[in-house]
């Protein structure tokens, strides 16, 4: 069953079933549109109608029944499309033609064959591909972190819906894919070369010939240049939304899998957390806010808006749609307020970095009995214990792998070795953080917890310091420095410069050690490994 | 004047170049015949697009009714409504002392064109 309308064209009444009828709607309002800006438009348009009634009342007339959207299409194919009817007599023929191949590539969400809004199926129709292989992809860039289904929701408000039936049959008719944009490129590349050779060949005759040819020359020229300028801008059009697409899928992924904790852990500068999300972090060991909730939804939605911004408008270049005015008005508008409350929120966090203090303490080594102080790393707490092939004994600990646990907060200490002024090793320790305010900062490094130990020729010192677990970071620092006098020696572990921060020199020399400790001593105010006391030129000059 | 007109046509279509330029040469001489078609008699539009068709001068009929406007508004053609027995009023056109005098002008160039056109072409 059908439903039937009944309509007036032009003082004639025809019955007529609703698609065809939305079809024919549709023609004259593009007609409508098409003819608005030109003098005598309204007119050309009735005339049109009138014409259009007259080959309708044939049509009928041979049947009798309600007209169907097969007849409205044939007149339509009668009567032309808009472009091809113009009116002015310069405007150049090639505009008709080649907006019609712009014209029938035309990307719709397909409503018909959807699932959710018809995006893939539209995709599967402009590519030439089942769209159940677009589903997987969709699919598959979910589980890689909802990427898929911010891009999906994206391509939903941006790709028109193929509402009618013109949609459908555009959606459907000519379907755009790598062979017939190729085709299309050395289409436009061979009309271009056969436009420059004929351009030069009448170059070359234009001084001998009379002024009208030159004139010839002249417009040929220009209508190069424009078909030429038409076809860099498409061109610079699809790079950069290549670009921006790419931009943004490529700022998308880092975030989706920061926010919902797919590293093994977060680092940054000399700090590690493990175990837990961005988010998470944010809230835990940075934000100082009674609202980290309220902070954190609108920081993700200050970050994720040009993101999305990026990859949206990517899309529309590549595919060269309208620009939706309203959805980036609220989106600038979303993000104006997200960034404003952000703003507010984030002040008290801001402030809390104000204050600096810094708290030095004082060690020495009694009972040092002997030339050489050993320095260690402390493995016991830190690393899991390699043990021999029946579970027994304990062989050693495995330097490779720190043990660190989920969600606590561990910070690289520094470490120098510096010359002493007298005969004694001496150790200093300097803490350092920040606070709203000095007190702040004094007991955020009260909180700061760094664990060492010195006996009479060792010094054992742990990889990491830990903030307590309530303690927010403030840029809380270790360093570690240590005083050597001359004619006295160091032997430092190789595990040492991997966990803890040290200059680069130092590094350098200790990385390629191959012994699990190389010893060193002062030597014209340079440190130079016992081993090679020889090769001076090899020392580490003292810092 | 049909026959002039398929001289200019070549039957290859393969280019599209050749589709363009044949496209280009019916839109120069459209105007031209249209004038001459209103001027044997008056007509309604659909009178010059039967024979427009009739002789492949028009691939879309929407390509008339810009052009007849066109000419209206230039004051070329006058129109006048007129009862229709098997249907609603039409609108028929005719040639203003203006249009008259333009089609004679047009009628010469085409002549001395085609002339020009075919001695170069032989």
């Amino acid at each position: 069953m059908e439903k039937t309308l009944s309509i007036n064209i032009n003082g004639w009444v025809f019955n007529i079933n609703e698609d065809a009828y939305h079809l024919l709607s549709e023609y004259f309002e593009n007609i409508t549109k098409y003819f608005s800006k030109e003098e005598g438009g309204a007119e050309i348009v009735s005339d049109i109608e009138a014409r259009v009634a007259e080959l309708l009342k044939e049509k009928i007339n041979e049947s009798e029944t309600a007209v169907n959207i097969q007849q409205i299409q044939e007149i339509m194919e009668i009567m032309g499309q808009p472009y091809e009817m113009e009116a002015d007599a310069d405007d150049s023929i090639g505009e008709g033609s080649k907006r019609t191949n712009f014209g029938s590539r035309k990307l719709f969400r397909d409503t018909d064959n959807s699932h959710i809004a018809g995006v893939a199926a539209g995709l599967g129709t402009y590519f030439k591909l089942d769209p159940i292989f677009i589903r997987i992809a969709f699919l598959l860039l979910i589980f890689t972190g909802g990427v898929g289904v911010i891009l999906y929701i994206a391509l939903w408000i941006l790709i028109p819906e193929a509402a009618s039936i013109s949609d459908k049959i555009r959606m459907e008719g000519k379907k755009v894919d790598i062979k017939n944009i190729e085709d299309k490129v050395k289409e436009e590349a061979a009309y271009l070369s056969d436009r420059l050779s004929e351009f030069s060949t009448e170059a070359k005759d234009a001084y001998h010939k009379t002024r009208p040819v030159r004139k010839k020359g002249i417009k040929k020229a220009e209508e190069m240049i424009k078909s030429t300028g038409r076809i860099i801008l498409r061109l610079l059009k699809f790079l950069l939304g290549f670009i921006l697409f790419l931009t943004g899928v490529g700022l998308l992924i880092p975030f989706v899998i920061f926010f919902f904790n797919w590293v093994p852990g977060l680092e940054f500068e000399t700090f590690t957390v493990h175990g837990i999300s961005l988010p998470q972090f944010l809230s835990t060991y940075l934000f100082d806010t009674k609202h980290p909730l309220i902070l954190l939804s609108t920081l993700t939605i200050t970050i994720l808006i040009p993101v999305i911004m990026l990859i949206f408008n990517g899309i529309r270049f590549l595919f060269n749609f309208k620009r939706k005015k309203l959805v980036g008005a609220i989106a600038v508008q979303i993000w104006l307020a997200a960034f404003i409350i952000t703003l507010g929120f984030s002040y008290t966090t801001l402030t809390a970095f104000k204050a600096d203090a810094v708290n030095i303490t004082h060690y020495d080594f009694d009972e040092m009995n002997s030339d050489t102080l050993y320095i260690k790393l402390n493995k016991q707490s830190y690393f899991q214990d390699v043990l021999t092939g029946d579970h027994k004994t304990v062989l050693s600990q495995d330097e490779n792998f720190p043990i660190l646990h989920k969600g606590e907060f561990y910070g690289v200490p520094r470490f120098r070795i510096r010359l002493s002024d007298n005969d004694d090793f001496k150790l200093k320790i300097f803490y350092s953080a920040s606070g709203h305010k000095d007190e702040d900062a004094h007991r955020n490094i009260q909180m700061t917890e760094y664990v060492f130990d010195i006996d009479s020729s060792t010094l054992v010192l742990d990889p990491y310091f830990k903030l307590q677990p309530s303690q927010k970071w403030r840029d809380q620092e270790v360093k570690i420095e240590l005083f050597v006098p001359s004619q006295r020696y160091v032997s430092i572990e190789t595990s040492i410069p991997k966990y803890l921060k040290m200059s680069y020199k130092w590094r350098r020399r200790l990385e390629y050690q191959k012994a699990k400790a190389s010893y060193w001593y002062l030597e014209d105010d340079r440190f130079v490994e016992a081993s090679e006391m020889m090769m001076a030129a090899d020392s580490v000059a003292v810092e | 004047m049909q026959n002039n007109v398929m001289v200019f046509v070549p039957s290859n279509n393969r280019n599209m170049n050749i589709e363009k330029t044949k496209a280009q040469m019916r839109k120069g001489v459209l105007e031209l015949c249209t004038l001459a078609i209103i001027s044997e008699k008056d007509v309604y539009a659909s009178d010059i697009i039967e024979e427009l068709k009739s002789s492949d001068l028009i691939v879309v009929e929407g390509t008339l009714y810009p052009l007849l406007t066109r000419l209206k508004n230039d004051g070329l053609l006058q129109y006048r409504w007129e009862e229709s027995t098997s249907g609603p009023p039409r609108k028929y056109y005719q040639l203003t002392k203006e249009g008259e005098d333009s089609l004679t002008a047009l009628k010469q160039s085409w002549k001395e064109l085609s002339i020009a056109v075919d001695k170069i072409i032989k």
